[in-house]
């Protein structure tokens, strides 16, 4: 039945996946705005696995659903609109693609049958604690021992560690070239002594990420991805649908909708006030939406995306914050109150939406490094 | 669009792109900016040399159905061809006085119609459209002029504000409402009881508050029915619209190409002022609103392609011009603070997209007026 999936329309291809996630996707998890943890959807996982559909974009003969561009974008649509929680997906949206492309047979058949299957979980060891926006600084040492690697340092704001049983990660294996030429991409098995994780809890209360301090850690030196030294290239390379996708509009959406709940039970849309600013957000959501499509209709038409697709992460994240905060202030002193509140027939946590939404701008490289992006490589404005 | 049934969309991209070209073409050879500079000095002529030669280019009568000699293009021809006319600042009223009444007189079936189509096929002067009765006016429900008595023996009366063109038309096409709703009709722009009173705007765009007087109509006056003429002049007040935002596209792409111009050029302090972060990101700013602008206009442009739906119009023209409008002033108040003290000169040009992205931006209503009828109709379902 796999064989089907570019071949059957997109109608069709939508409806499958929709009645597939709202039959065996509990309700309880749809729509839940917060990220999950590992135990949380390990059913759900264990069903996608079952189905084959954890790795959508990868090839078929990786164990993957083998979809183009096009049928991928309709895929990630459909489990937005249904809701559908993220399963841990670091090994399949960032690792697997990396593997495909640069790593041995051996490691592709050590590592991808475990991902698909939806019983290892990666998490991604890139930023440090002073290798944020400037990640090619980074100082995680791997130093050369003969069959291995052994490793120092720490990384940090390390997503959901705590539920991984593995960690691929950018090490320094050479400090006397040019920052971004002494990198090297390594998996080191989380158990390995010598190392340990701690949690971050974040201001919205949850541990989402995590500090892992590596002391003497030995990695076998088979576990190396690429040539030594040419991780920054190969993590340079990755950045694909995810560039997209961090554009997405479904978070203004999602936002947007809890202010017009919030707005609804409190008579908002009565004053004029509230409706110039909440027209000027709902108009700017349109056409991040409007813009969204542009940019998917690029990939489906398989060209290359440019350096002009971050101004949809710029964009995106800066009106979901906005909305976010006219929700908290549209609720006036409720909107403070801690957790879900009534509005009408909705629950609306303003508060968490606020949290949600702040490190948005933040991750997935900053707002003002996407500025320095587009100012350099699309207006080709002079470095100083 | 009336040419979607026997043109693909291949062809539809073609022509469009040829448009483009001999814009661009056109607009080389027009003598720069020297004619928008013209057309703002007080009492300039009209330039009905100009006006002929884009008659004879197909541009005047390019809506116009091909039965009545026109080119039976749609929005998306007109779209590619004003935003190179933007770019070009070029002054002559090309969408208010030749766009607007083809587009309202092609849903009309009259003799009347047809005479003032060929008339704007063959680049006759302009046609003036008279039907707003005050500032911030966006519908026809909102005409004031009144035509009373029965047909062959009906009187005008009333007034009409912001008649772009009305100086230099020979015909004007007049909204009159009577007892069964408004009409289209065409008056003599010199006939017995016609007022003009001229009003210039700041980019020398002419217009005038049209005062008429118990002015006489034929019976063959009548272009369009009472309830028809709404019908069709709601719809080309729309469309026309989307043309003036395609037109302010090309101002503010032009606006900020020569604004990165200057800050790669201009040195201070031993370096590019462009190199420097804070006016980098402000540039990228600039360039956001100019994509969400493209993606504005290309969802109006499918929305009027793809039915009559007066809602679904109002909504799509109305975001539109308030994100074309806001985007349009945002850039350029920003090119006269990115370059200094010359912009605030006469002699440099930037100051003549300055005055016609303000102006543009407030013809048929600006992004204050559009925004609060957006607003309206988006919220309707809200107050229930």
């Amino acid at each position: 039945m796999t064989d089907t999936f570019e071949t059957m329309d997109e109608a069709a291809f939508r409806a499958m996946a929709r009645e597939f996630f709202l039959a065996e996707c509990p309700a309880e998890l749809r729509h839940v705005s917060r990220r999950m943890r590992r135990a949380e959807v390990a059913e759900w996982t264990a069903k996608l696995a079952a189905r084959g559909w954890i790795a959508p974009g990868w090839p078929k003969e990786h164990g993957g659903m083998g979809l183009s561009a096009a049928r991928l974008i309709a895929y990630q649509e459909e489990l937005d609109r249904a809701g559908v929680p993220r399963s841990p997906d670091m090994g399949v949206t960032m690792l697997g693609p990396l593997l495909i492309r640069y790593g041995t047979p051996a490691q592709r058949a050590r590592f991808l049958p475990p991902i698909v299957a939806g019983q290892e979980v990666w998490c991604q060891g890139y930023s440090e604690p002073n290798a944020g926006s400037d990640l090619a600084s980074l100082r995680c040492e791997a130093l050369d021992a003969g069959a291995h690697y052994v490793v120092n340092g720490q990384k940090t704001w390390t997503t959901l560690a705590q539920d991984a049983d593995w960690i691929f990660l950018l090490v320094r294996t050479d400090k006397t070239v040019r920052k971004q030429e002494g990198i090297s991409f390594l998996l080191i098995d989380m158990k390995t002594p010598g190392i340990t994780c701690r949690p971050i809890r974040t201001l919205s209360g949850e541990e989402e990420f995590c500090e892992v301090f590596f002391d003497n850690v030995l990695a076998p030196k088979e576990n190396l991805v690429g040539a030594a030294n040419g991780g920054w290239a190969m993590a340079k390379a990755l950045l694909g649908f995810e560039r997209l996708f961090l554009g997405s509009p479904k978070q203004s959406q999602l936002a947007l909708s809890r202010l017009e709940a919030v707005a609804r039970a409190t008579g908002a849309f009565g004053d004029a006030g509230f409706l110039e600013r909440y027209t000027r957000l709902h108009l700017d959501a349109a056409h991040l939406a409007a813009l969204y499509a542009r940019f998917a209709d690029q990939v489906k038409r398989g060209e290359p995306l440019g350096a002009d697709v971050s101004i949809l992460k710029l964009f995106g994240t800066a009106t979901y914050q906005k909305i976010a905060e006219l929700t908290v202030e549209t609720a006036l002193e409720n909107g403070v109150v801690a957790g879900p509140t009534a509005y009408g027939a909705d629950q609306v946590d303003p508060m968490a939406l606020f949290y949600l939404s702040r490190p948005a701008t933040i991750y997935g490289g900053s707002n003002e490094i996407q500025r320095n992006i587009l100012a350099r490589s699309v207006l080709n404005l002079p470095d100083a | 669009m009336m040419t979607d049934d026997t043109v693909g969309a291949d062809d539809r991209a073609e022509i469009a792109a040829l448009i483009r070209d001999s814009a661009e073409g056109y607009i080389a050879g027009a003598g720069g900016l020297a004619r928008a500079r013209a057309a703002m000095a007080p009492a300039a002529p009209f330039n009905g040399a100009a006006w002929s030669d884009m008659a004879a280019l197909g541009w005047n009568g390019m809506l116009a159905p091909e039965a009545a000699g026109g080119g039976g293009l749609g929005l998306a021809e007109a779209v590619a061809l004003h935003e190179q006319l933007g770019r070009g600042l070029i002054p002559e009223p090309l969408a208010m006085c030749a766009h607007l009444p083809a587009l309202a007189l092609r849903r009309c079936d009259s003799p009347a119609a047809r005479a003032m189509l060929a008339d704007i096929v063959a680049g006759a002067a302009p046609v003036a459209v008279a039907w707003q009765p005050d500032a911030g006016a966006l519908s026809v429900e909102s005409v004031a002029l009144k035509v009373e008595g029965e047909i062959g023996r009906q009187r005008l009366s009333g007034a009409a504000a912001f008649v772009v063109g009305a100086g230099v038309a020979e015909t004007l096409l007049v909204a009159a409402r009577s007892a069964n709703g408004v009409g289209l009709y065409r008056v003599g722009a010199s006939a017995q009881g016609v007022r003009r009173m001229p009003q210039r705007l700041v980019d020398g765009t002419e217009t005038a508050t049209v005062l008429f007087d118990d002015v006489a109509l034929e019976a063959d006056d009548r272009a369009a029915a009472p309830g028809d003429g709404a019908l069709a002049l709601e719809r080309a007040l729309e469309e026309t619209r989307v043309i003036l935002a395609a037109e302010l596209l090309g101002v503010m792409r032009e606006t900020l190409d020569r604004t990165l111009d200057y800050l790669r050029a201009r040195k201070q302090f031993g370096r590019a002022i462009g190199s420097y972060q804070a006016l980098q990101h402000r540039a990228v700013d600039l360039y956001v609103q100019i994509e969400l602008t493209v993606a504005a206009l290309g969802v109006a442009v499918d929305q009027m392609a793809a039915g009559e739906d007066p809602k679904g119009a109002a909504l799509a023209a109305s975001a539109l011009k308030a994100r074309a409008g806001d985007a349009a002033a945002l850039v350029a108040r920003e090119a006269i603070q990115m370059h200094g003290a010359i912009a605030y000169t006469q002699e440099y040009d930037i100051g003549l997209f300055v005055v016609r992205a303000l102006t543009t931006g407030a013809l048929l209503g600006n992004a204050a007026t559009h925004r609060g009828r957006y607003a309206r109709l988006a919220t309707q379902s809200f107050d229930a």
